[in-house]
């Protein structure tokens, strides 16, 4: 006869938990892309802390098509960080993964996924990705860099959402 | 009645009451019952998360939570079920929150 016997009475998803646990955050930045040019952002994971990418949206306006390219240990020079803020707005923990936007020197490293955000290429389109089928996680202890080329003949704005939460397991 | 049975027939567990209650429950252990104290003699304490927010649980009145505990999630309820005639309490903290949960002790 159990001792001690547990039962799930609410649908809660696997997700909320972290998110109610204080260690589920957002990170965004708004990128001016001329065109025919690439920026960079770049994502340095935790040694001991697992990221899982939850939720990935951009939005584009004016220029593109815009292709995405995830890059896995790239060689690069940080650059500026932007701060992640947490989801649970009672908690006060901060995220170990860290955010920086204009990296120079990238080079290198391995390619793991490339997405294509066709816009229509004039000053006036728009288009928005939203990447939220699967979650990712992303190995301990390593940089990652994203880079948004403007593959058009007109100025792009493309604004990056990224929803994500850590684990220690 | 066969040999090597017992001539009398153990208790059956019954239910004779109960207690409920809210605790508040935050980062300082406290002690998992419906009032102040555990109710004595107890057959069964079921705890329910409804709150947002984790719940930690060990049998030890300090504990740290990252070498270990019980985890209630939210949305989750645990029942333990004692001895009567054995005292034993359970203890409950959260890493950074104060939640409200739900405490059942059977008697």
């Amino acid at each position: 006869m159990a001792v001690i016997t547990s039962n799930t009475f609410r649908d809660t998803p696997y997700w909320l938990n972290f998110l109610f646990e204080g260690q589920m955050f957002t990170w965004h930045n708004k990128f001016s892309i001329p065109a025919t040019s690439t920026v960079f952002y770049e994502v340095k994971t935790d040694p001991l802390r697992l990221h899982h990418t939850f939720q990935r949206s951009l939005s584009v306006e004016g220029g593109g098509p815009i292709t995405l390219q995830l890059i896995e240990a790239p060689t690069l020079v940080d650059g500026t960080p932007i701060v992640s803020n947490n989801l649970d707005r009672r908690s006060a923990k901060t995220a170990d993964t860290l955010f920086f936007i204009n990296p120079t020197g990238v080079s290198g490293g391995t390619v793991i996924e490339e997405m294509f955000i066709p816009t229509g290429g004039g000053p006036n389109t728009s288009a928005a990705l939203n990447a939220g089928l699967t979650e990712r996680v992303l190995k301990q202890g390593t940089t990652y860099a994203v880079s948004l080329t403007n593959d058009g003949a007109q100025a792009s704005t493309v604004e990056v959402n990224i929803i994500y939460y850590e684990s220690g397991n | 009645m066969a040999i090597g049975h017992p001539h009398h027939r153990n208790a059956l567990p019954f239910y004779s009451e109960h207690v409920v209650g809210k605790p508040l429950v935050g980062t300082t252990e406290k002690e998992m019952a419906a009032g102040v104290t555990s109710l004595k003699n107890r057959k069964a304490l079921v705890i329910v998360n409804d709150s947002s927010g984790l719940l930690y649980l060990s049998n030890q009145p300090t504990f740290n939570i990252s070498e270990g505990a019980i985890i209630v999630f939210s949305g989750e309820a645990i029942q333990f079920d004692f001895d009567p005639e054995i005292e034993t309490k359970i203890f409950g903290k959260t890493t950074e929150l104060t939640l409200e949960i739900r405490c059942l002790e059977v008697k």
